[in-house]
């Protein structure tokens, strides 16, 4: 089996990289922390190196702030138009499922900037949605709904003449949360070949997160004008501090987990820079006093925003509550002498060991924050690339060898069992929505969605039992074409070795909170607040950049925020 | 109407499972079809005929020194395979298909797989008609009215795999091909009850 390449360079990774058997597992993908090879991250910091400046060219709203507005970007050396259309929304239809018909605001990312006729026919089909019809020239489209209460006392706060209160700051966080972003050819819009080989578009997800940017600073200025619409004569704008302490928030459901089955090269890439960041990092001999100073600095942050994290869901409480027990030792041991001494990074990384997975993990995201010069370039490593592709002329006895040596969690399992295929992934006939079905309960299961990746291993292991090894792939598939999904996957794991997460995702006790996690984390959201093992809240962009300091020298500074917003 | 190719691909593979097909294969007839649509072929009328045709596997061939020969091809059921099978040949194997139920997704199959295994492919169907496929993903040669019994060569090409290029803004579908394709899709979609909710994520009203 060869190691693991760096993404898209097609040259092997230096150094050790944490082995797949342990970080694509479900429990420590799922006690993941943003780092700064997150994509939002990323993007910030294009923005910020290209100083680029959003424009407002169209804003049309009412006192209520109903009706539209338009914004426009350039970045990497094309334009890119943010169009928003606001609405009232009564409370009976304010809901953040996918299933909800209408929002309070709904967007869409144009390429290029929208003459009147083309704002109209977005217009006529956006605020619907995924009922709408959309073409080649929107890029992504998403929907939003107020964080009633905050943007009320917003408004009510500004039209006084007075900021918000910063504990209610602190803990909504933001005016809007969306409920889905879509991106790549749905509902009729492009293709991400239109954009795939833009170099500020190269990157995973960037189309759909410049959208949410642009969002974010559009809940900004709408909050201000219906402040400013209710009183002109007392109005006060937001602090800038309380302004970039806002957010946006996201609703995510279970869309995002089979997305990640569903891209296995993706998740390798994305994993594989990850890890090769890490192991660039641990390889690092010794660090100057600058540098344990930044580390230091960097871990009282994570302590004031381990003391700012606060959840409902008793799982995440708990583990919040130990990483917090956890966190002054891990200060208490990273002294400035500590971290002077030989191989201060992979010493820290290995100390970790003994505490929480969450602790772990965020250690992992500390020692790569302070090192953009060594692992920024890694980034460009986490771009999609096509499927994998099938081998039929590789013999069965190495694809039994592959199965050996990186499936072996898949055929541990026994899938008679009945807690081994508890559960059942399928899409709901309504809004197409993606749920995860209990097998013995609930009908359906005859239209199982195909992300019981652990079980086809199984089923082609057996049946790879009777075969002759020298016989080819092609050869076993003509005879079991039900095997040729498993086939493919299994192959592609040689060079993409972090491609499958290793656990049986239709077992009892599979939490998809924890596929949502890692995906989040990679997006790079923070203070995750799971609502159940289904779905979660998150905050996007609190604490970066917004539209009129995206040069800002600290632009880039934003990992873990804390509020200081009195 | 015009669809974007990640929609065309992404309906045909529900599609495919909907008619029956097992996963992989719906995801190769998904490929095929989209390949042709970016070629300005009727790549889902293709997929549709292929996939209306049911699931039938198994088929019968027969295998002599470098030719394969298939008395029957279900393209669908049967397509995926017959292109392996020329590319594990690695150049030297011909094969033989009759009774092809769709010829224009086998030309779409050798297409996408030309292009992601790197092998330039030759179809030569009964009445002289031939296609030529370009690992780069260039076709020449018409693919009207062919006919149901081709001879498939390829010629194995080294180095690494190129993205195609591939229209950027979407391409035309035919509107009763995709209403019949999103019903198949739609039979992998589970009825709404009081129990599936439970399933989803979210609440119904959030006011907060």
């Amino acid at each position: 089996m060869t190691p693991a390449e760096e993404p898209g360079t097609g040259k092997r990774a230096k150094g050790a990289l944490r082995p797949p058997e342990t970080v694509m597992r479900l429990s420590r993908m799922g006690a993941s922390f943003p780092t700064r090879l997150s994509f939002m991250r990323s993007l910030i910091r294009r923005l910020n190196r290209e100083k680029a400046q959003v424009r407002r060219a169209v804003w049309e709203m009412d006192e209520n702030g109903y009706g539209h507005a338009v914004y426009s970007v350039d970045l990497g050396g094309d334009t890119y138009s943010l169009i928003a259309f606001s609405q009232a929304l009564a409370d009976a239809d304010r809901s953040d499922r996918v299933i909800a018909e209408a929002w309070d605001a709904a967007f869409a990312l144009y390429d290029g900037v929208p003459d009147a006729a083309e704002i109209a026919r977005i217009g006529a089909n956006v605020p619907k949605q995924e009922a709408g019809r959309y073409e080649a020239s929107e890029l992504s489209i998403s929907r939003a709904n107020k964080s009633v209460r905050f943007f009320g006392h917003v408004v009510d706060c500004l039209s006084h003449g007075r900021q918000p209160d910063p504990d209610l700051v602190a803990s909504v966080g933001y005016l809007m949360r969306t409920t889905a972003v879509y991106g790549n050819g749905k509902f009729g819009f492009a293709d991400r070949a239109r954009i795939a080989q833009r170099p500020a578009m190269r990157g995973s997800f960037q189309v759909e997160l410049l959208n949410v940017w642009l969002i974010r600073g559009f809940t900004l200025d709408l909050v201000e004008h219906v402040a400013r619409a209710r009183d002109p004569r007392k109005f006060v704008p937001l602090k800038h501090e309380t302004r970039r302490a806002l957010g946006i928030g996201n609703s995510t459901g279970l869309g995002m987990a089979p997305f990640l089955v569903n891209h296995p090269l993706l998740l390798n890439n994305w994993a594989v820079v990850r890890e090769t960041a890490l192991a660039r990092v641990c390889d690092v001999a010794r660090v100057d006093p600058a540098m344990i100073a930044r580390i230091t600095e960097l871990m009282a942050r994570v302590a004031r925003h381990l003391e700012q994290w606060n959840v409902a869901d008793a799982r995440q409480m708990t583990r919040i509550e130990v990483l917090r027990r956890e966190w002054p030792k891990v200060q208490a041991m990273a002294t400035p002498e500590w971290l002077g001494g030989d191989r201060p990074w992979a010493r820290l990384v290995a100390a970790g060991a003994p505490f929480s997975e969450e602790c772990q993990e965020l250690i992992v995201a500390l020692v790569l924050e302070p090192h953009g010069d060594l692992i920024d370039d890694l980034a460009a490593g986490q771009a999609s690339e096509p499927g994998p592709v099938l081998d039929p002329a590789m013999t069965l006895g190495f694809l039994a060898a592959i199965i050996a040596q990186n499936f072996d969690w898949a055929i541990a399992v026994d899938f008679t069992e009945p807690a081994a295929t508890a559960r059942f992934w399928y899409v709901s006939e309504t809004k197409l929505e993606p749920r995860f079905g209990n097998r013995f309960d609930e009908d359906g299961a005859d239209r199982e969605s195909p992300l019981d990746i652990a079980r086809q291993v199984r089923a082609l292991a057996s049946d790879l039992e009777s075969c002759n090894g020298g016989q080819s792939v092609a050869e076993f598939l003509l005879g079991h074409p039900e095997h040729r999904h498993a086939a493919r996957r299994i192959q592609a794991s040689v060079a993409h070795p972090y491609s499958e997460i290793r656990d049986n995702l239709i077992a009892a006790d599979c939490l998809p909170i924890d596929m949502l996690r890692f995906k989040l984390a990679q997006f790079g959201a923070s203070k995750f607040d799971p609502k159940s093992e289904l779905w979660t809240r998150i905050n996007m962009y609190q604490g970066a950049p917004v539209f009129d300091d995206i040069d800002a020298e600290d632009a880039d500074d934003w990992w873990l925020p804390v509020l200081e917003v009195n | 109407m015009r669809c974007s190719l990640n929609e065309i691909e992404m309906t045909l593979r529900k599609a495919g499972r909907g008619a029956g097909f097992p996963f992989g294969l719906a995801e190769d007839v998904a490929a095929a079809a989209a390949w042709l649509c970016a070629n300005d072929r009727d790549g889902t009328g293709a997929a549709l005929a292929a996939l209306a045709a049911g699931y039938r596997p198994r088929p019968e061939c027969t295998f002599a020194r470098n030719a394969i020969t298939f008395a029957a091809t279900p393209v669908a059921s049967v397509g995926p395979s017959v292109v392996d099978l020329l590319i594990a040949g690695g150049g030297r194997t011909k094969v033989r298909v009759s009774d092809i139920d769709a010829p224009l997704l086998l030309v779409g199959l050798a297409g996408s797989t030309a292009v992601a295994s790197l092998a330039d492919m030759r179809l030569e169907f009964d009445g002289g008609q031939a296609v030529e496929i370009s690992a780069a993903g260039g076709i020449k040669g018409s693919t009207d009215d062919l006919s149901a019994a081709a001879t498939l060569g390829c010629n194995m090409r080294e180095g690494v795999r190129d993205r195609p290029v591939v229209p950027i803004g979407g391409v035309e579908v035919n509107k009763a091909i995709w209403a019949e394709i999103t019903a198949l899709a739609r039979k992998t979609y589970v009825p709404e009850s009081a129990t599936s909710l439970q399933g989803a994520g979210a609440g119904l009203t959030d006011n907060d």
